[in-house]
């Protein structure tokens, strides 16, 4: 399909507008991640990044981050999958019903969550430990995503399971087979956003770990935070924040290469 | 259909677990305490019945928690739904520079509250922000705006800080979901004699009804549970300008210690939501069956 | 291709399986679980019960919202020094986020040893979680203890004969600090009244300057600081008389404290879009590292610019470029500058459920000593609560001097207490002042407006 001149100039237009609004924000914390403040007797450029370092040993927090974020991918992506893949292809009683039932779940707001989960979290002894936060956070992102994934698998052709059927094949190898590696370009939007989710999170992270060392890494900024009327110009903190952002955005990029390879397997397939 | 039927059940049964374990007792929890009068750190609570229900419709910050909400969900759902298939179609189209743009479209979602916070409360300061420093310096100083400090400006602005940062995730649904359509109806279509805009309309936007219905129902319960934006941007404020139901929530269990009340709204979230999910839910089924009819 | 990606997921799902059941197996309370969760489950966290089993230095935790880590290390360091056998871990979290975080953690039976909280309304809602400490301070200091302390300290925080918190650093709000190179380069008299303020921010805006006194409105906390100052001006008895419930808010007085406050937004005396930007750091900042507010709303903490550690703002209090001083207005133009409003700044608590109370007891009391000791001498982080000291740290001959102004103040010109106990007043009086900053609402209907809530509310 050949687009028109018109069309061309105007999405172009369109597209450099949107891209400029979504990265001058974005830019403008870079940028400050290297000031120096506002009077110029501080150095910034690339001494903020090694003071964040020099003030806080980061690297055990990256540990417990990756930990978690792993650990709530590997559930949610399971999970996630088969609850899905469930909900459209297959057929039980009672369907529709636990399938709002799941979406309500989602709605809950953190703030009212935290205490009684965090005697839920207590209760199975798992307070201070990563586990603490993978099955919460896995959770709220598993029903959160439910919604994503089902709406993924709904687009693919139904005729697919028929034919398997048809084929001898039980519904487990239908999933494994067929459904769950085309659903794979759904699946890492979903991802994505597990990750991002998962590791940004704060309240959790800071009311379910006690020792500051083991905390995520998302809360550290806080500990800049609080004290930059104090002791840290705003560049420190910005630095920091680019620090803490960093990983997300390697993975975004990387995975963002899986769905597209993914999305365009499936267009060829349909 | 008996082993199928089976075989659902294991399919979700997963998530069943999670859910009853770290989802159904917390709101079972907040419905209990919304019936007493709770500081929330106290052992003994004392039982007052409906009275927190009461006095949450007593509110009159309530009404500007709902006025907040539907203008929020109304405008964020719009526009992001636009600009989303928008781009979309764009890129389903291979501009140039298509793969480029996805990308970059998407970086926003990255952004946490803490960078927000900071770098738009100094984008949109009143003095030396640089939306106003950009406006005066092309002589439109008359919009120049105290715009997180005054009620008319300070939710459009979280709006606008919205868009900016959720329009990549709509887009990245309509794109993934456009992907599905086999591209033999649109070479039907063209055989027809088609116009593309035709092809948009008839073709593209009611295939991707199910897309338009998950983020439609995601915005929705979105608006309902907004928090950080608020938070960090205005504190709900000026005068409850910027209020949402978990900013509020929060305001009563951590600085008013009034855990009953909080929970108490919590509840009344609850329902909204449900009420939303299933007014939703009524709507689709109900197109469906009109165009499955429509189809025979 | 097709076994791996199955053996793939079956090692997937199998770990999952392996999670929900660890996951089930605790519900049912039985099984053992992993070795990090016997802290959880014998009521203390994870680091006393290490320590507990190794049986040679106890370990106690103290968790606050100020001061920084690494100043609480030389404290921490000092206390080791004279208590071998305590090691005080310190955990640090921003204020709001550490009052969820208590409230959580005690009401679940574990917590800090010892922890920090702000008289007022959180020291009583806490109250089922803390110790009372005057018969330890008895035993300690002798009977007539509460003599160690500031008086007003004690009067704060005193519950019939109890005590359930001791006083660390005291703190005064309610004044205004500014920079006298604008007043130079201008040729301006500091104002000293309200008239005054109002035509001396006339001229500053008239001269380009963007803030002519700033505040960050967007924070509650300043808002009530500067109204309750107005009110101290106008009335101190009346302010807390009403307060606590024994004279109307729409009192004439009260509704004029209102109008004053309105007219500072209303005539433009702070500066535009002063709601929608915070104190900390969105406008201290201004102040104090980018010099470019002649006048700024705050507290006297501020002093700890003058020994701070950071080199800029250290510089832009020492290199003499900007020289500052810190005054009080006199709101209601009768001659006499207002008083200021004092508060203890860290009200130190003991969690009742400590398993080792003779050691956080042990912390506490070295805390209002010594600990006190490093804090306000090393870094000004407070005023001293105790009557015997005095700050002996280094200063620079201005600092001195303001020091000399806010010790003064501290000594004979307090009006009142700086908090108000009543949670949801406070939260009121907070709203209603930021209608009338926007001029959503006139003084005598917010006055009406607050005085409805204070009828109702629970003292």
């Amino acid at each position: 399909m050949k687009n028109s001149r018109a069309y061309v100039i105007l999405s172009e237009l369109v597209c450099i507008v949107f891209m400029l609004f979504c990265l001058y924000p974005l830019g403008l914390m870079l940028v400050k991640s290297f000031s120096s403040g506002g009077f110029g007797n501080a150095k910034g450029g690339f001494d903020n990044y090694i003071k964040v370092f020099e003030t806080v040993d980061l690297w055990p927090n990256f540990v417990t981050s990756f930990t978690v974020v792993g650990g709530t991918l590997l559930v949610v992506g399971v999970v996630t999958s088969m609850a899905a893949f469930a909900f459209s292809k297959l057929n039980f009683p009672a369907k529709n019903v636990l399938y709002y039932l799941l979406l309500t779940g989602m709605m809950v707001p953190v703030a009212a969550l935290i205490f009684p989960l965090f005697q839920v979290v207590k209760g199975l002894g798992l307070n201070n430990t990563a586990f603490s936060l993978i099955f919460p956070y896995a959770t709220l992102n598993a029903l959160f995503n439910l919604i994503v994934l089902k709406n993924f698998f709904d687009g693919l052709p139904n005729e697919l399971m028929e034919a398997a059927h048809i084929d001898g094949a039980n519904t487990w190898r239908i999933f494994t087979r067929i459904l769950f590696p085309l659903s794979l370009p759904g699946l890492s939007i979903v991802l994505i956003q597990t990750f991002l989710l998962s590791w940004n999170e704060l309240q959790m992270a800071m009311i379910f770990i006690n020792k500051p060392a083991m905390q995520p890494i998302s809360v550290v900024p806080l500990r800049f935070m609080q004290n930059i009327g104090q002791s840290f110009p705003l560049g420190i903190m910005y630095a920091c924040l680019v620090v803490c952002l960093l990983p997300i955005a390697i993975f975004y990029l990387f995975a963002q290469r899986l769905m597209v390879r993914g999305l365009t397997a499936g267009a060829v397939k349909g | 259909m008996q082993r199928r039927t089976i075989a659902g059940y294991m399919f979700i049964s997963p998530l069943f677990l999670l859910f009853a374990i770290f989802i159904i007792y917390p709101i079972i929890f907040n419905i209990y305490v919304s019936f007493f009068e709770w500081n929330g750190i106290r052992p003994e609570m004392n039982f007052t019945g409906i009275e927190n229900y009461i006095n949450i419709f007593k509110d009159p910050v309530m009404v500007k928690i709902i006025r907040n909400f539907v203008v929020f969900a109304f405008f964020t759902i719009i526009i992001q739904a636009f600009l989303g298939i928008s781009f979309a179609s764009f890129f389903i189209r291979s501009i140039k520079g298509s793969d480029f743009y996805r990308t970059v479209f998407y970086i926003p979602v990255i952004a946490t509250p803490a960078i927000i916070g900071n770098i738009f409360s100094r984008i949109l300061e009143t003095n030396r922000g640089q939306l106003n420093e950009a406006l005066r310096a092309i002589g439109l100083d008359f919009l120049a705006m105290q715009w997180l400090a005054d009620p008319k400006y300070a939710l459009g602005c979280i709006i606008a800080i919205n868009i900016w940062q959720w329009t990549g995730y709509s887009m990245l649904m309509y794109y993934a979901n456009m992907l599905n359509i086999p591209s033999d109806i649109y070479e039907a279509a063209t055989v027809d004699g088609a116009r593309p805009y035709q092809q948009f309309f008839r073709i593209t936007i009611p295939l991707l009804r199910s897309t338009h219905f998950t983020l439609f129902i995601m915005g929705a319960l979105g608006s309902l549970k907004c928090f950080d934006l608020p938070y960090i941007l205005t504190k709900g404020g000026p005068n409850y300008a910027t209020e949402f139901f978990p900013t509020y929530i929060n305001k009563k269990s951590f600085e008013l210690f009034d855990q009953g009340g909080a929970s108490a709204l919590t509840v009344i979230m609850l329902v909204i939501a449900m009420i939303i999910t299933l007014a939703q839910v009524m709507l689709y089924t109900r197109n469906n069956k009109d165009k499955e009819l429509a189809e025979r | 291709m097709r076994i791996s990606r199955k053996a793939i997921f079956a090692a997937i799902l199998c770990i999952v399986l392996v999670f929900s059941v660890a996951c089930g197996g605790g519900s049912t309370q039985q099984a053992p679980a992993a070795n990090d969760s016997a802290g959880g489950s014998t009521q203390n966290n994870a680091a006393t019960s290490e320590s507990a089993v190794s049986g040679e230095t106890i370990n106690i935790v103290y968790q606050s919202w100020n001061p920084r880590a690494d100043q609480m290390e030389l404290v921490a360091q000092d206390f080791a020094n004279k208590y071998p056998g305590i090691e005080v871990e310190y955990i640090q979290v921003p204020y709001t986020d550490h009052i969820q975080k208590l409230k959580i953690d005690l009401s679940s039976g574990q917590g800090p040893d010892v922890f920090a909280l702000q008289t007022g309304a959180p020291l009583k809602e806490f109250r089922d979680f803390e110790v009372d400490l005057a018969p330890l301070a008895a035993q300690t200091w002798g009977a007539d203890w509460e003599k160690i302390f500031v008086p007003f300290t004690t009067e704060l925080i005193r519950d019939g004969s109890s005590y359930y918190a001791l006083p660390l650093g005291v703190g005064y709000a309610g004044m205004i600090w500014a920079d006298l190179s604008y007043f130079t380069k201008y040729n301006f008299e500091l104002p000293k009244n309200l008239t005054e303020l109002k035509s001396v921010t006339q001229a500053l805006r008239g001269h380009g300057e963007l803030y002519p006194l700033a505040i960050g409105a967007k924070d509650d906390w300043i808002n009530l600081d500067m109204w309750m100052n107005i009110m101290n001006d106008i009335n101190s008895a009346k302010l807390y008389s009403a307060i606590d419930g024994n004279t109307p808010f729409t009192d004439p007085e009260v509704v004029e404290s209102f109008a004053i406050w309105q007219s500072l937004f209303t005539e433009r005396v702070f500066q535009d879009g002063a709601l929608g930007v915070n104190m900390y750091v969105d406008t201290t900042d201004l102040f104090e590292r980018e010099r470019i507010v002649p006048m700024i709303t705050n507290g006297a903490w501020v002093i700890n610019s003058y020994p701070n550690t950071d080199p800029e703002i250290f510089a832009a209090f020492n290199d003499g470029q900007n020289p500052k001083t810190v005054f009080t207005m006199d709101w209601n133009n009768d001659g006499k500058p207002a008083p200021v409003q004092a508060n203890v700044e860290i009200a130190v608590c003991m969690n009742k459920d400590s398993n080792y109370p003779d050691q956080a007891w042990e912390f506490i009391s070295y805390l209002m000593f010594g600990g006190q000791d490093i804090l306000v001498n090393e870094y000004l982080m407070y005023f001293p609560s105790r009557v015997d000291m005095d700050y002996t740290g280094e200063l620079s001959e201005e600092g001195k001097e303001n020091l000399e102004i806010l010790m003064d103040w501290g000594a004979n010109n307090v009006g009142g207490y700086r908090e108000n106990p009543y949670p949801e007043l406070k939260q009121s009086i907070a709203d209603n002042l930021k209608a009338l900053a926007l001029d959503e609402v006139t003084p005598e209907q917010a006055a009406a407006a607050v005085e409805a809530v204070s009828q109702s509310s629970q003292r």
